[in-house]
């Protein structure tokens, strides 16, 4: 049965002869590209590298490179990566996210056979589920509890004071775009238009020399406390603290500008470049790039 | 006395109210006693740094804490002794080996991001502590008008902060209000009351997760390292006494300390009496006018890299700043010289106004040649003087 519609309201012959000239085109649907629609292998969406995206698979972001080094550290391999995503199409808006062709099934609701888009805080979770890993350690991998409480405080050290050291001299890096001085030191600083004066507050006034000051006994305190073993805090096998650290020594000595004083600080250290390289070849070998067989 | 440290006035039994001042102040008392005196500031604008403290001797100032430490550290005392001159070690951590003073490094920093978030969420988060207890202070200490904007701006500041270790904006506890005559009571919905309880028991945990550690770390010892007080015991014990000594009106966090870290609470009072034993021990105070009014101008100072210690690695880097400010003025020089001797010269003529009308008729007549003779005249005029 087919309806018809009629308007007792006519389209006036001059109009109509005029918007002729203005055909209306109806374009076929465009198909997506299947080879990005449910993808069978996990893949990582991260910030693209500085450089040659194709054969560098690390990502110039401290956030998605700490996550890619978790994920190598745990030795899971064949993880595919994609550099062509925006922030944007994370999820929570922010990278990285890790596509599972399997989901978590963490709510219970999703069938076995769809696929998931998983936040960063999840990838341990998948990690544990890919390893078959049925009890959490306590330790997390540290060889004691003092280790695992000594990790804190290294982990604050390079969330904090390295971190804020790297987006204060390199404010046009990946990290620093998506970073927030004042959220990141402590104390927090003032505005740049003081306190007390009738301006309203303005900017952050960051003490850069003593930023730097503290960068550098950052960096003699975690050459100091590596030394000469394999992994930090005398771990037996890589640890998270050892991803965060491989991530921001990778970002620091691997950045855009060369010579600056964060890089000349870690390049005084061979014990820290050495370890930065070794690691390197680790994390690198467990990425390919999405659509390489 | 010249090294005169600047910290916000003291309240509450402490020397100062924040806990950056009270461990510049534990520093310099453990280290050079009697060499220093106390200003009570309350407009951190003057501070290089814009924050207090800030240490000033004679016409050089240092600020913020790390870079004061660093300064008294390597800072020379008094005059050389007949016997040749030895100066004074001022520095708590002296007797550190290299690898405790790694872990003092990343302690020290977890102090100041763990502790310090707990402490700015129990003095400006909490808003009945800031409403009763620390706006109050800070307005009581500031002159006017700062008192009217400065202590919400000091608030403003921390915020960012707290957000993203989410420890901003979380219920404080209520007080059942009585109704006023004539209003029903306000129902409180049972899924508010459920997530604010949710929410102070996220803060406790976060904190016994981190004040845990210190217990572990500090165990049964009276210090963290050896039998003397360090940088990290000043660190932790400025924060700590700042949690349990104000009479916060909400006293979440300082309930948990007292009844739950007694070690820690202990150990903060063992270091602060150590620096000092009664309120007599407190070091001299040198008086500092203030113009409040002329506070209200802001200084847009730029942070000077002199007036913040460097550590004494960087010989190759002075080199190259010595070279670079010798070229720089090789070339002031060269240019000022280039100029006096060959530069061009520039002349400005007077003519008096017989004469400019004399010089406009023959220009009528002449069809405009006049400005360029004039030209050749004043040019002429050079050449002559550069033949002489």
């Amino acid at each position: 049965m087919s309806t018809t519609t009629t308007s007792f309201l006519t389209l006036p012959a001059p109009l109509r002869t005029f918007l002729a000239s203005f055909p209306l085109y109806t374009y076929p649907a465009i198909q997506a590209r299947p080879a990005h629609s449910k993808p069978t292998h996990p893949t990582i969406w991260i910030h693209p590298p500085l450089s040659d995206p194709d054969h560098n698979l690390l990502s110039a972001d401290v956030e998605c490179l700490k996550w890619q080094a978790y994920i190598a550290m745990r030795d899971v391999e064949g993880v595919r990566v994609r550099c062509d995503v925006k922030a944007e199409g994370g999820v929570g808006g922010r990278l990285p996210s890790l596509w599972v062709p399997v989901a978590l099934g963490l709510e219970g609701q999703k069938e076995a056979d769809e696929g998931e888009l998983l936040p960063a805080h999840l990838i341990p979770a998948w990690v544990d589920r890919e390893k078959a890993v049925e009890k959490a350690d306590e330790l997390e991998g540290y060889k004691d509890v003092e280790a695992r409480d000594e990790s804190r405080a290294w982990v604050t050290l390079l969330e904090g004071t390295v971190h804020s050291a790297l987006i204060t001299f390199q404010p046009t890096s990946t990290t620093a775009r998506s970073s927030s001085v004042a959220s990141i030191l402590t104390p927090p600083p003032a505005p740049l238009t003081g306190l007390a004066s009738l301006f309203p507050p303005y900017g952050a006034h960051v003490p850069s020399a003593e930023v730097e000051v503290k960068y550098a006994e950052a960096i003699s305190a975690l050459s100091e406390r590596l030394s000469g073993d394999k992994w930090f805090l005398g771990s037996e096998t890589p640890t998270p603290l050892d991803a965060l650290a491989f991530a921001y020594l990778h970002a620091i000595l691997h950045s855009s500008t060369s010579g600056g004083p964060l890089r000349t600080q870690v390049t005084r250290r061979v014990n820290l470049v050495a370890w930065e390289r070794r690691v390197s070849g680790l994390v690198r070998a467990a990425f390919v790039k999405a659509g390489d067989v | 006395m010249a090294l005169v440290l600047h910290v916000w006035p003291g309240r509450w039994g402490l020397i100062s109210i924040d806990p950056q001042c009270i461990a510049a102040a534990l520093y310099l008392q453990l280290t050079v006693p009697g060499e220093f005196s106390i200003a009570e500031c309350t407009n951190p604008d003057i501070s290089p740094s814009g924050k207090l403290p800030f240490v000033t001797d004679g016409m050089h100032s240092v600020s913020p804490l790390a870079s004061i430490i660093k300064f008294v550290s390597h800072r020379r005392l008094g005059e050389s002794p007949p016997d040749g001159g030895t100066h004074h070690v001022n520095d708590l951590d002296v007797e550190l080996t290299t690898h405790e003073r790694a872990q003092k490094a990343a302690w020290c920093a977890h102090i100041e991001s763990q502790v310090g978030d707990l402490l700015g969420h129990a003095m400006y988060s909490m808003e009945v502590n800031w409403r009763e207890l620390v706006g109050p202070t800070l307005a009581g200490m500031l002159p006017v008008p700062q008192r009217y904007y400065v202590p919400a701006r000091i608030r403003d500041i921390y915020k960012p902060r707290l957000e993203a270790s989410e420890l901003w904006d979380v219920p404080g506890e209520e007080v059942e209000e009585k109704p006023k005559f004539g209003e029903k009571k306000k129902e409180e919905a049972k899924e508010h009351k459920f997530k604010q309880v949710f929410q102070r028991e996220k803060v406790v945990e976060k904190a016994r997760a981190c004040l845990d550690i210190y217990a572990r770390l500090l165990g049964r010892k009276r210090f963290f390292f050896h039998d003397r007080p360090t940088t990290l015991d000043v660190v932790l014990a400025s924060h700590i006494l700042l949690l349990i000594n104000p009479p916060y009106p909400d006293p979440l966090l300082k309930s948990l300390v007292t009844d739950s870290y007694p070690e820690l609470a202990s150990h903060a009072r063992s270091v602060y009496s150590a620096a000092f034993p009664s309120s007599e021990a407190y070091p001299a105070l040198a008086s500092q006018a203030q113009n409040s009014f002329k506070a209200l101008i802001p200084t847009f100072r730029f942070p000077s890299r002199a007036s913040v210690h460097r550590p004494e690695v960087k010989t190759d880097d002075d080199k190259i700043d010595v070279w670079t400010w010798g070229w720089i003025a090789m070339a002031a020089i060269g240019a000022v010289g280039y100029w006096v001797l060959a530069g061009p010269r520039i002349q400005i003529v007077l003519v008096e106004e017989d004469e400019t009308e004399g010089l406009a008729q023959e220009e009528g007549e002449e069809g405009g040649a006049s400005v360029e003779e004039e030209e050749h005249l004043v040019a002429s005029l050079d050449d002559d003087e550069d033949d002489e």
